[in-house]
């Protein structure tokens, strides 16, 4: 869980007061969780159990409270909002209801982000709190992309089609973007890897819009994730429903929160932590059929959208923790994919900070390779500027 | 004479072959059907050798072409994992050509035995398992077939042949990526269901489609059947389509349907390129038909970026359909699945053996 203050004035000039992030809230590893705030040049890091994501947002709140700073507004990422959201929105009783009944659609991330909506809300009682939706970038994919090929009925009842998430992200990556590699959004061709210590996803972008994402319905779907499977046959699951006696809320919970990087490993969902246990004999052989698993996925879906952009391909962006903290994944994933044009300076991409945007391509690359650091929270406070008419 | 047999969405299928040539050829719509058949074939021909092809044999083939006996079978009965997607109909078939044919020879054509060495990470699935080599794995589908394209294009030209990428274009085509001859990374998967939509299936979704609809009270077994048999080309015009019939149809609502097929055999060629990290020469195979061949020619105009040559939509006599100094070079192979399958009997070396003992023997 990750939080931002910002001091927004007329609902365009933008000042960061105070940041926070809760790691590894609820992971089982080998490293403990711990919450790390910063202001004004000075780190509070505070190595502490944080058995869930209400937990971290009390937490969080605390800790503004402490700063003395006072909150106008409220902005929350909300990850899949089906068919009741598809803008942003300021929230209300009935707003509340309504987001209830969205839980199942995203079972990792809408009852966690319901937890901290409810957290905040009662902690900051009486200001606007409003919901920034991250499906709502992917609106422009076409049908191709998003029709699943299904009896008309079934998609008319279930509304089922391809969402694609992280769009605030990807709403990011997308700004800063035509400004880094000095040219028009219009014109932006790329493919971006949101690699985070949670989920993780790519989008082809033509045009300047996204026109294909790795999710589907559900954020389940695509990469594998720490704890989520990604694309798998959905005959497995009809196998395990028939065969092993397990319903569909158990097999849910195997998919989300057993699976993925912690499924293949058996001993942790933290890519950081994989690659650190690779030569290590007892476990070795799991560790790198994990490692090997995720570059395999990572790779098949970079190619399938260098395919579909046909080779017209301004960048190769890199995003969020594990995307600009990795080097090891770039370079893995980069190396196969010369015959795209994508060359990568292995120097600039080991010696690459996490928190500024860095060029890794090699001079003979003809695509740029850059791992820019997200900044979702900034685009959450420039929505609730527009939302709440600039007067927050 | 050999009697060759499979199943496929149209019904059981048979070939009847002597000296490289088809006597006779048919589908019947049920197994009753076929008995009615086979027993009239065996009545009038003298059948030594019956073959079946079987997609999916699990772990226990690993030939392209085995014989058939009784613990073989108990082996790939127990690794047909999930019911109707496991080839149950062709259990039907060998169990019946035993009983008609119980002193002829019993082969058995696996499409699975070619993917065995695949790489693990290309394979398995991010769920846990305590075995990574469990269950749940792509088992990968018409080798048979892919590796008889792979062979004919190392006989035409073997310095191509090291990243090759092999499109079956049909009723339920398929991508794989092969390095010097061997796959390496599958569209098919687990089950039929996986992959590039088919005819009647669904292909790759989201699995939480398949979570909400158990959620709200649909079967298994209905579930399984709204996927395999009311989805893919047929969820567009609630009909049964063969891809020729797709791709030339003029219907509004098969439009979409046309779209979505090419775009998934794209980026399943995409993927493709970026395992191999490159690619000497791209195969289809299909039909022997003018439509078809245009249509891999449509999906081939995507590729141009990549460096290939285009020629001017004539392809020779081997399947050339790129500049001969193309560097990335592309063949269409038009297919024949009997001749296929009766081609690999001539490489199988047990059957040498026989032939040389001049003796048959009654497998089961």
């Amino acid at each position: 869980m990750s939080y931002k203050v910002f001091d927004l004035q007329n609902g365009q000039k933008v000042n960061l007061l105070l940041k926070g992030k809760a790691y590894r809230v609820g992971v089982k590893g080998t490293e403990a969780s711990y919450i790390e705030n910063k202001w004004n040049g000075n780190i509070d890091k505070e190595i502490v159990d944080i058995p869930d994501h209400r937990s971290a947002a009390r937490m969080a709140a605390d800790f503004i409270v402490s700063r003395g700073i006072r909150v106008d507004a409220i902005g929350h990422r909300f990850v899949h909002g089906g068919d009741h959201f598809k803008r942003s929105l300021i929230i209300d009783n009935d707003i509340l209801l309504k987001i209830k009944e969205c839980l199942p659609l995203a079972p990792l991330h809408n009852p966690i982000s319901y937890s901290i909506i409810q957290e905040a809300m009662s902690g900051f009682k009486d200001i606007p709190h409003y919901l920034v939706i991250d499906s709502a970038f992917h609106s422009t994919i076409e049908p191709k992309a998003y029709h699943y090929p299904l009896p008309v009925k079934v998609i008319e009842r279930f509304k089922f089609r391809k969402f694609g998430f992280h769009g605030i992200s990807y709403s990011y990556i997308c700004d800063q973007m035509p400004k880094l590699i000095n040219i028009a959004s219009e014109k932006l061709n790329m493919i971006v890897c949101h690699l985070g210590t949670g989920g993780a996803s790519v989008m082809a972008v033509k045009n300047g819009v996204s026109v294909d994402t790795s999710m589907g319905f559900s954020p389940n779907s695509g990469l594998i994730m720490s704890t989520r499977s990604g694309d798998i046959d959905p005959a497995i699951l009809l196998y395990l429903a028939k065969n092993s006696g397990m319903g569909p809320a158990e097999i849910e919970a195997i998919l989300n929160n057993k699976s993925g990087l912690q499924g293949i490993s058996g001993f942790s969902s933290d890519i950081t932590d994989i690659i650190s246990h690779m030569n290590d004999e007892a476990v070795e052989e799991r560790a790198k059929l994990a490692f090997e698993m995720y570059i395999h996925r990572l790779k098949s879906y970079i190619g399938s959208y260098i395919m579909i952009l046909q080779g017209r391909l301004n960048a190769l962006v890199f995003t969020d923790d594990v995307g600009v903290g990795n080097p090891l994944i770039r370079e893995k994933v980069c190396e196969p994919l010369a015959w795209a044009g994508i060359k990568i300076d292995k120097v600039k991409n080991n010696e690459a900070k996490n928190d500024r945007a860095t060029f890794l391509q090699s001079p003979l690359s003809k695509v740029d390779i850059v791992s820019v650091p997200t900044d979702e929270e900034l685009m959450i406070c420039l929505e609730g500027g527009n939302l709440l008419g600039g007067k927050q | 004479m050999i009697l060759l047999l499979d199943s496929d969405k149209e019904g059981f299928n048979y070939c009847l072959r002597d000296s490289n040539k088809t006597v006779k050829q048919g589908t019947e719509q049920n197994i009753n059907y076929l008995k009615g058949k086979l027993n009239t074939l065996n009545k009038t021909y003298e059948i030594l050798t019956v073959g079946y092809l079987v997609q999916d044999c699990g772990r226990s083939v690993r030939q392209p072409v085995s014989e058939l006996n009784s613990s073989l079978l108990e082996n790939v009965e127990k690794d047909m994992r999930f019911g109707p997607s496991r080839d149950l109909p062709m259990k039907k078939v060998v169990n019946l050509g035993n009983m008609i044919f119980g002193n002829s020879r019993h082969l058995i054509f696996c499409g699975s035995a070619f993917y065995l060495n695949m790489p693990l990470s290309a394979i398995a699935y991010a769920i846990p398992s305590e075995d990574p080599q469990g269950v749940f794995m792509r088992s990968g589908r018409n080798g048979v077939i892919h590796e008889w394209a792979s062979n004919k294009l190392t006989a035409i030209d073997g310095s191509k042949a090291g990243k090759c990428i092999s499109i079956f274009l049909s009723e339920r085509t398929d991508v794989v990526a092969l390095k010097n001859g061997k796959p390496v990374t599958t569209t098919h998967g687990f089950s039929d269901l996986d992959g590039i939509m088919s005819q009647t299936g669904c292909g790759s979704i989201d699995t939480s489609i398949v979570l909400q609809m158990l959620s709200c009270g649909y079967s298994v077994e209905l579930i399984y059947q709204v996927l395999s048999e009311e989805s893919g080309f047929k969820s567009f015009l609630d009909k049964k389509l063969r891809l020729v019939d797709l791709i030339t149809s003029k219907d509004e609502n098969l439009i979409l349907a046309k779209d979505i097929l090419f775009y998934q055999i794209i980026k399943a060629i995409g993927s493709c390129c970026a395992i191999l990290e490159g690619v000497d020469s791209i195969i289809f195979i299909g039909e022997d038909k003018e439509i078809m061949r245009d249509w891999a020619y449509v999906l081939l105009r995507q590729l141009e970026f990549l460096g290939l040559k285009m020629c001017n939509n004539n392809i020779d006599y081997q399947g050339l359909m790129t500049a001969a100094d193309s560097p990335i070079q592309a063949h269409y192979f038009n297919f024949d699945k009997w001749s296929v399958l009766a081609s690999l009997l001539k490489k199988a070396p047990f059957l040498k053996k026989h032939a040389a003992l001049g003796k048959e023997t009654n497998m089961f």
